[in-house]
């Protein structure tokens, strides 16, 4: 079974986002900021993990570039990572979310609200 | 009244929340998650969310009403808000955040406390017809009814 790790601050979205996944066949851990997701992939080897990109405490970008230069530097596995966050609609105006979310080293990006075929396609793609 | 026109009233209410564009299709993505083994998942995730807006919404009233308004922080809460009541369905509530997030982002404190008043109108609209549904549910469930699923097509 694919370790899935959730990092996620609002109790609502985790309670929608591990619903479903438990729906598609997955439990998952939940952290609720990027410095709670860094400790965690530091104990654990993790296949995929959802992040959220606004959050206290720490952001998804920063625990991202974060966990990817431990990836590099140390002996942490490399984790699929997932953005998640609302669709930043703005084109160029150098705040896309999207875009954020690549150059800082995730591998792709889920948009709020999640829904089902979102997550399924996602675990498609990352977790075959 | 018997089950069977307590259930029609429910879809025909549920339907007309979609028609009046206080729910969009996160609802359903919520009710889909309810089953036996979750009986109340989607009353228990409306009922999270009504708790934390309010608490959202009197941050939001304290910000907005500092000498020197910090407009990042007002603007995190609306996302925040933005967020959750994105992730249950409740349009209005979500497209009112919207516009609030536009006054925030050019520091526009009048624009920014017309947008609250309409956030917490909706808040308090939305959660009268929430509270209406889940009324008729529990009828229905009460009579020994099952909720009827609302399908998408209508």
């Amino acid at each position: 079974m694919p370790n899935i790790l959730l990092v996620e601050d609002s109790k609502i979205n985790v309670m929608v986002a591990q619903s479903m996944l438990k729906q598609l066949g997955h439990t998952i851990d939940v952290v609720n900021n990027g410095v709670e997701a860094v400790c965690a992939v530091q104990k654990r080897s993790y296949d995929l993990v959802l992040m959220d990109v606004c959050m206290p405490v720490m952001d998804g970008l920063q625990a991202t570039r974060l966990i990817r230069s431990f990836e590099e530097t140390g002996n942490w596995d490399a984790a699929v990572k997932v953005g998640i966050e609302q669709d930043s609609s703005q084109p160029d105006d150098g705040k896309c979310v999207v875009r954020e979310c690549y150059a800082n080293g995730m591998d792709s990006f889920v948009s709020k609200p999640v829904t089902f075929q979102n997550l399924k396609e996602c675990l498609e793609q990352y977790l075959p | 009244m018997e089950v069977v026109q307590i259930q029609r009233n429910l879809v025909d209410y549920t339907k007309s929340l979609f028609m009046e564009g206080f729910l969009d299709g996160q609802f359903l993505q919520l009710q889909q998650l309810q089953d036996e083994s979750n009986p109340d998942f989607v009353a228990e995730v409306v009922s999270l969310f009504f708790d934390d807006s309010q608490k959202l919404l009197n941050e939001l009233t304290i910000a907005l009403d500092q000498p020197i308004v910090d407009f990042k922080k007002v603007d995190a809460h609306v996302h925040q808000l933005k967020g959750s009541s994105s992730s249950i369905g409740a349009q209005k509530v979500k497209n009112a955040c919207i516009a609030f997030r536009n006054f925030c982002e050019v520091q526009n404190i009048e624009g920014c406390l017309t947008c609250l008043q309409q956030v917490k109108l909706e808040y308090y609209l939305a959660k009268n017809k929430f509270e209406t549904l889940f009324r008729l549910e529990q009828q229905i469930v009460a009579s020994g009814g099952s909720i009827p699923m609302i399908e998408m097509g209508f």
